[in-house]
């Protein structure tokens, strides 16, 4: 990307009104020198391009913003206005000034496109935040502080322009990620784990415990219905003295088991019958008569739908030919009201027709139907109770009579068949319908199963959690460690490149850069000169623009006036070197050692212009323009050309 | 989609007579309960929120099982007549008994009821079985005796009802 900046006008504000254009036949010049005497607004201006290039004005308390006001003017409105070309697409971004209400708004234009606020395309505006615009928006402050102990520009230089916060970025969106994930998660810790894995094993045990009773039970019961057939038939074979006696509880056995049937035959028949609710009693059939003779006196549903009339109400006249006017409409809404829609219709009409064809008109049928097989019922319980019953006492007779033996087989066949009752007892109480009081260790089986389900689902949960903390921990690592070696990689190549261009710049005492942790470490010093501490600066900031893939302009303010002669024109051989754009705020004191080194460094690509405020103190040098290459302004004036900038001196400059 | 929801309890109650694989005579369906309760609550007129009265409420089926669907519009005939009645509706009110049966029926749903008139058939239901949990002193454990038994009090019920004895 290319980033070049084509111009500033400033409007209404502490520096005198001015328009200032570096395109030259749609191009940007190498070089372009704005010398501006002190007191036109250097400062304000560099404060303002970086303003501009960072949106940080909407963040200004007022005090800030009403720095900018111009001394002494009523004026409430002010607009500072930057032009930059994006790869040759403009980019505006204009400050709006609002000393009543003390605020700054931001206006945006890219392409056709304009916003009301600080919103570059997002591939500019990564580059557009403080730490970087201030590393090509330049000044000595800058410079100074690169070598401050503990100040952190070098690092958060280092840190804007290779654009190491994206890893952070990348480990923040990780972690945010998990716990997006695992938010509506119960646990998420190792302890939660460990919990719900002992309760779903707990259960599980249980389950299997139960399953294993439950078989053993099935295969115990069998084995003792065996038994007690066994021993039944010893019994029936041993009792009694007489064949008449057997012959006579075989008879009886007979008929209570004919008994029984008879009863199951008949409860079986009753069923179709229970499922009828007409047969429990002649009113409910009577109430339906009832409701379908009504439905049918109500004309419900009626032959004509509500989707008549509402289709009706979109006409211009009605069925009768009569026009159909807002009142006729209303009416007609309200009306439609009282109509089912067809679908209703349908439903009533076959809730009638069933009714008509299920329910006889006497409505007694069902019920008389009902009640005569519960009688019939009835008769065969008592049947068949007084059979088993008359079973039970002719067998007691029998053993009784059987001897000693019988009686001990019976003996130990009613406890086989209590055994098999527990048994039975038992597999009912596994197989049984789970309750709501069912704890974990129940023999219920659906119950188990119910919270074996629930612990698989939580451990499920749980264990993916836990998977997903252990990937973000690995990613958060590898990222760390990423940037940890760029970092280092990063600061060893920077530091081996600025110490190569600070033995040609300080080619006689060179400093020599040690380590770059917060700020920059130099060999045996603690601290530096002011030109020392310039050049170094220029050399720290211009080897970080010269490794980035992407071009910027550099923007400085007084970038020779702290440095003697030597420096400056080492400094000036090298700046054309490291970056296709050189915006040079100057006063006229740097002119010297400096200008022509950078005008033969740049192959005279350079445009000079010389801006000053009018005042009563510079009406001379109003009335010497020359005749062309002036923009001039209520406040300010413009001047392009390389000999008006070469003459142009004040005596009250430094 | 709507489904009948039945008490857990009332499953539990009657699963002495409900056939089970060892156990061939008995209810065959979970819908059998529900239905005498539904019987028993629209007889007495008795409806309760089957969730403030049981620990859990499960959906059973989405539509009347096989064995009821020759009965379902009757069932809903007779859910109406309970409805207008409780609601103090003459059957001779035509716009009164078309609003109920707006709110009770409906022709898109499985059942023929809207999912106003389903919910209402679960209260009557669980009114039901309360009516029947008071009646009967212990769960059932033969069906030739509880189909005696629940007959009686259904007979009794509507002998003394207002809304099936008196208005049909």
């Amino acid at each position: 990307m290319k980033i070049e900046l084509a111009g500033w006008s400033s409007k209404g504000l502490r520096s005198p009104d001015l328009e200032v254009s570096f395109k030259r036949d749609g191009r940007v010049p190498h070089v372009a020198f704005v010398q501006m005497p002190n007191g036109t607004g250097k400062t304000t201006t560099l404060r303002l391009l970086r303003a501009a290039l960072t949106g940080i004005a909407t963040q200004w308390p007022p005090e800030e913003v009403l720095r900018f006001r111009r001394p002494s003017s009523d004026e409430d409105l002010g607009e500072f206005i930057v032009r930059l070309d994006v790869d040759n697409r403009p980019l505006t971004i204009r400050m709006a000034f609002d000393f009543d209400a003390q605020s700054v708004r931001y206006q945006t234009t890219f392409g056709s496109g304009q916003k009301e606020s600080f919103s570059p395309p997002a591939d500019v505006g990564r580059f557009l935040e403080r730490h970087f615009v201030e590393l090509f928006v330049f000044d000595g402050e800058f410079a100074e502080e690169l070598l401050k102990p503990n100040a952190m520009r070098a690092k958060r230089a280092i840190d804007a322009l290779f654009q190491l916060h994206l890893l952070d970025d990348i480990s923040a969106a990780a972690e945010e990620e998990w716990h997006r994930a695992t938010r509506a998660a119960s646990a998420k810790g190792q302890a939660g784990y460990s919990r719900r894995r002992n309760r779903l094993d707990k259960l599980r045990e249980q389950l299997r415990r139960v399953k294993k009773a439950r078989k053993e039970a099935e295969q115990r019961t069998s084995a003792l219905e065996a038994e007690c057939e066994e021993l039944s038939r010893k019994i029936t074979t041993h009792i009694g003295d007489t064949e008449d006696q057997r012959r006579r509880l075989e008879e009886k056995q007979t008929e209570a088991n004919a008994a029984k049937s008879a009863v199951d035959v008949t409860v079986t028949e009753l069923l179709p019958i229970l499922r009828k609710p007409t047969a429990f009693h002649p009113a409910f059939a009577k109430a339906l008569v009832r409701l379908r003779e009504h439905l049918d006196k109500l004309k419900l549903p009626a032959s004509t739908s509500i989707e008549f009339f509402r289709e009706l109400q979109e006409q211009e006249t009605c069925v009768c030919g009569r026009p159909l006017d807002e009142a006729s409409r209303a009416a007609l809404a309200k009306r439609a009201a009282s109509f089912m829609g067809e679908d209703y219709n349908g439903v009533l009409n076959s809730l009638k027709a069933d009714i008509g064809s299920q329910v006889e008109p006497n409505c007694e049928g069902p019920a008389k139907d009902l009640s005569d097989h519960l009688t019939v019922l009835g008769e065969r319980v008592k049947t068949r109770d007084k059979a088993d019953s008359e079973v039970r006492v002719l067998r007691k007779r029998l053993i009784d009579s059987g001897g000693d033996a019988v009686k001990k087989w019976e003996e130990q066949r009613r406890q086989k068949q209590e055994e098999v009752d527990k048994l039975h007892q038992l597999i009912d109480d596994i197989d049984r319908l789970a309750e709501a009081d069912d704890k974990e260790d129940t023999r219920c089986l659906q119950a188990l199963k119910r919270y074996e389900a629930e612990a698989v689902r939580e451990l499920s949960e749980i264990t993916e959690t836990l998977d997903l903390r252990v990937r973000t921990e690995v990613l958060k690592k590898l990222l760390a460690e990423a940037k940890a070696i760029a970092e280092k990689e990063l600061r060893r190549t920077i530091i081996d490149s600025c110490n190569s261009r600070l033995r040609d710049v300080l080619s006689r005492d060179p400093p020599e850069i040690v380590e770059i942790a917060g700020s920059l470490r130099l060999k045996g010093q603690e601290g530096a000169s002011v030109g020392q501490t310039q050049a170094i600066g220029y050399t720290f900031q211009t080897t970080l623009l010269s490794r980035s893939e992407h071009q910027f302009p550099l923007v400085v303010d007084s970038p020779a006036n702290p440095m003697d002669i030597t420096v400056r024109t080492e400094i000036a051989r090298i700046v054309p070197q490291l970056c296709r754009q050189f915006v040079a705020l100057t006063i006229s004191t740097e002119r010297l050692g400096f200008v022509d080194a950078i005008h033969k460094a740049a192959d005279g690509d350079v445009l000079y212009l010389t801006a000053f405020r009018k005042t009563e103190g510079t009406k001379h040098l109003v009335a010497g323009l020359p005749a062309e290459g002036v923009l001039q302004t209520e406040s300010g004036v413009l001047v392009e050309g390389q000999e008006y900038f070469n003459r142009f001196d004040l005596a009250e400059e430094d | 989609m709507a489904h009948f929801r039945l008490r857990d309890d009332s499953k539990q109650w009657f699963k002495n007579i409900t056939k089970t694989g060892s156990e061939e005579l008995g209810l065959s369906l979970d819908f059998d309960g529900y239905y005498f309760c539904v019987i028993l609550g629209l007889a007495t007129g008795r409806r309760s929120n089957p969730s403030d009265q049981s620990g859990r409420v499960t959906d059973m089926v989405e539509r009347f099982p096989e064995p009821y669907r020759p009965q379902q519009r009757i069932i809903a005939g007779l859910l109406i007549w309970a409805e207008l009645s409780r609601r103090g509706i003459a059957v001779t009110e035509k716009e009164a008994v078309q609003s109920v049966v707006v709110e009770l029926l409906d022709a898109q749903s499985l059942t023929g009821l809207s999912n106003e008139g389903m919910s209402l058939l679960d209260r009557y239901a669980s009114g039901g079985f309360d009516a029947l949990t008071e009646r009967f002193e212990q769960k059932p454990y033969r069906l030739e005796q509880f189909a005696r038994e629940v007959f009686g009090e259904i007979q009794a019920a509507v002998e003394n009802s207002e809304v099936w004895l008196y208005s049909a």
